[in-house]
């Protein structure tokens, strides 16, 4: 499997190279850094609470409730 | 002819030549001849009335073995119909059963995990790949019609090996809901057959929008009606002489396009394809990479076998060649590369269908190899060097047979726009009249 592996990097390789040879007018890439959706919501230290205050039965921090009863 | 008798012929033909052949990997007999019992007493007939199918064995069909020639689906049975198939029923034809391939359609050798295939013309030679049960089925006489895959070239490269007719239809024009998977984005299933009127007709039938496969245009397909085309202006790109490693065939390719000359107002003109000589190298990044993705659902848990410990060795290196080229620390470089210079194969074809008609080109570089060969599998690649570009570009092309050399038949491609079907299969009509 190793070796397969190894000659199927070799090959991709091989076309990358051929590939990085062609010059591109515009920029076909998308660039992963600039494009990390960061969210400027600040973390809701409430939301616990208001959903342990929803459920049908608690015991402690946690929920407890069979299946499809909520 | 009644259809019962029909289809009995058609099970004559496959319990002799199959054993040899290898073309169909299962063959509904019961089923079959059961359909055209039923065909046979009814009074309105639908399109495809009594046309009898052979269909690859990555398209889903109810209650049939849906293996793609792998041991990792080998006890698979279908449990709906994708839409070709449903279109086909609809419309009063029969599936016979489910033609080989290479596995999971990975290939130009044709004999997948389960069994071989032979080229009908030379039997020491494979039928080309990787709709070869497709092609030998039509070729040796063992169906009317058969239904294919092509992704790169499987459905063209043994149409041409085996010295018949073979269409990949535009991307987006036949859905794809019930094909299980090569390369979603550019996996196209298509027809292949003995004469065009035959295989347009099917064409007809299965194209169109469905809900089931969104990247489906939502287009209306015209009537491929085959109609006498005026004013045609074919284009030969110079880069498929270097590519075209055989020099006799591209000979005969060439000698064809003269022999086009014959036809009416047509002309010839040179076009610039210079992104398609890296046809391979792009293709096959982008494969690799939804390859591995598409085949991650069979773990074994929910059907079939474990793909990695259950499969053959080249299905294996595009699962591995296409996990290590996903890893995060590439960043997607490979596959982003890819889909560039995918874009730039599709913008030399743009503008090249500025100027021509319809582009011409061999198929292969090469004859089909003798099983006694081992290819490289950059090798191969390098066999779809002149099918792939159609795929990149998503646009339709076909294949019919011009001649044969040493005793193996060569074919013609004809590339065309994107849903320009109806002229392609206009113009192939026109076409197979001056080889015939």
């Amino acid at each position: 499997m190793k070796d397969i592996q190894k000659e199927a990097k070799r090959i991709m390789d091989s076309f990358m190279k051929e590939l990085d040879k062609v010059k591109f007018d515009g920029d076909f890439f998308v660039h992963r850094d600039d494009n990390i959706r960061s969210s400027k919501a600040k973390f809701d230290e409430t939301f616990a609470d208001r959903i342990l205050e929803n459920a049908p039965e608690t015991k402690k921090r946690w929920i407890q409730v069979e299946k499809k009863k909520w | 002819m009644g259809v019962e008798e029909k289809v009995k012929k058609f099970l004559k033909v496959i319990e002799e030549k199959n054993p040899e052949l290898g073309a169909f990997l299962f063959v509904d007999k019961k089923g079959a001849l059961a359909r055209a019992r039923t065909l046979d007493k009814k009074t309105k007939k639908g399109k495809l009335f009594g046309l009898c199918f052979a269909v690859k064995a990555n398209i889903n069909v109810i209650g049939m073995p849906i293996s793609c020639s792998s041991k990792t689906l080998k006890d698979y049975i279908g449990t709906f119909n994708a839409d070709v198939v449903q279109n086909i029923l609809d419309e009063d034809g029969i599936i016979l059963g489910m033609a080989n391939q290479d596995e999971f359609a990975c290939g130009i050798g044709g004999s997948g995990g389960l069994q071989k295939t032979k080229n009908p013309h030379d039997t020491s030679r494979v039928a080309g790949g990787s709709s070869s049960g497709s092609a030998v089925a039509v070729a040796a006489g063992m169906c009317d019609v058969a239904l294919g895959s092509d992704t790169g070239g499987s459905i063209r490269n043994p149409a041409s090996h085996c010295g018949i007719i073979g269409i990949k239809p535009s991307y987006g024009r036949v859905s794809r809901y019930g094909l299980i998977d090569l390369s979603m984005s550019l996996d196209q299933i298509g027809v292949l057959g003995n004469d065009i009127e035959t295989v347009s007709k099917v064409i007809q039938i299965i194209s169109g929008h469905s809900a089931n496969d969104p990247t489906t245009f939502d287009k209306k397909v015209p009537s491929y009606s085959l109609k006498e085309l005026q004013n045609v202006t074919i284009g030969v790109n110079k880069e498929f002489e270097e590519l075209c490693t055989n020099k006799e065939i591209h000979k005969m390719v060439m000698d064809a396009v003269e022999k086009l000359g014959s036809l009416k107002n047509l002309s010839k003109k040179m076009v610039d394809l210079k992104y398609t000589k890296l046809g391979v190298q792009t293709y096959y990044p982008l494969v690799y990479t939804e390859f591995y993705s598409g085949t991650r659902k069979f773990d074994g848990r929910k059907y079939g076998k474990v793909i990695e410990q259950s499969c053959g060795e080249e299905v294996l290196r595009r699962i591995l060649g296409g996990q290590e080229i996903s890893k995060a620390e590439h960043d997607g470089k490979y596959y982003r590369k890819a889909l560039a210079v995918k874009g730039l194969i599709k913008q030399d074809f743009d503008k090249a269908f500025e100027k021509v008609d319809f582009i011409v080109s061999p198929v292969t570089p090469e004859l089909p190899q003798k099983f006694s060969d081992k290819l490289s599998p950059q090798a191969e690649y390098a066999m779809d060097a002149f099918t792939i570009p159609a795929n990149l570009a998503g646009i339709c092309a076909g294949v019919i047979p011009i001649g044969k050399l040493n005793g193996i038949p060569v074919g013609l491609q004809i590339m065309a726009p994107a849903f320009s079907e109806d002229r392609l299969l206009s113009f192939m009509k026109m076409a197979q009249e001056v080889f015939e």
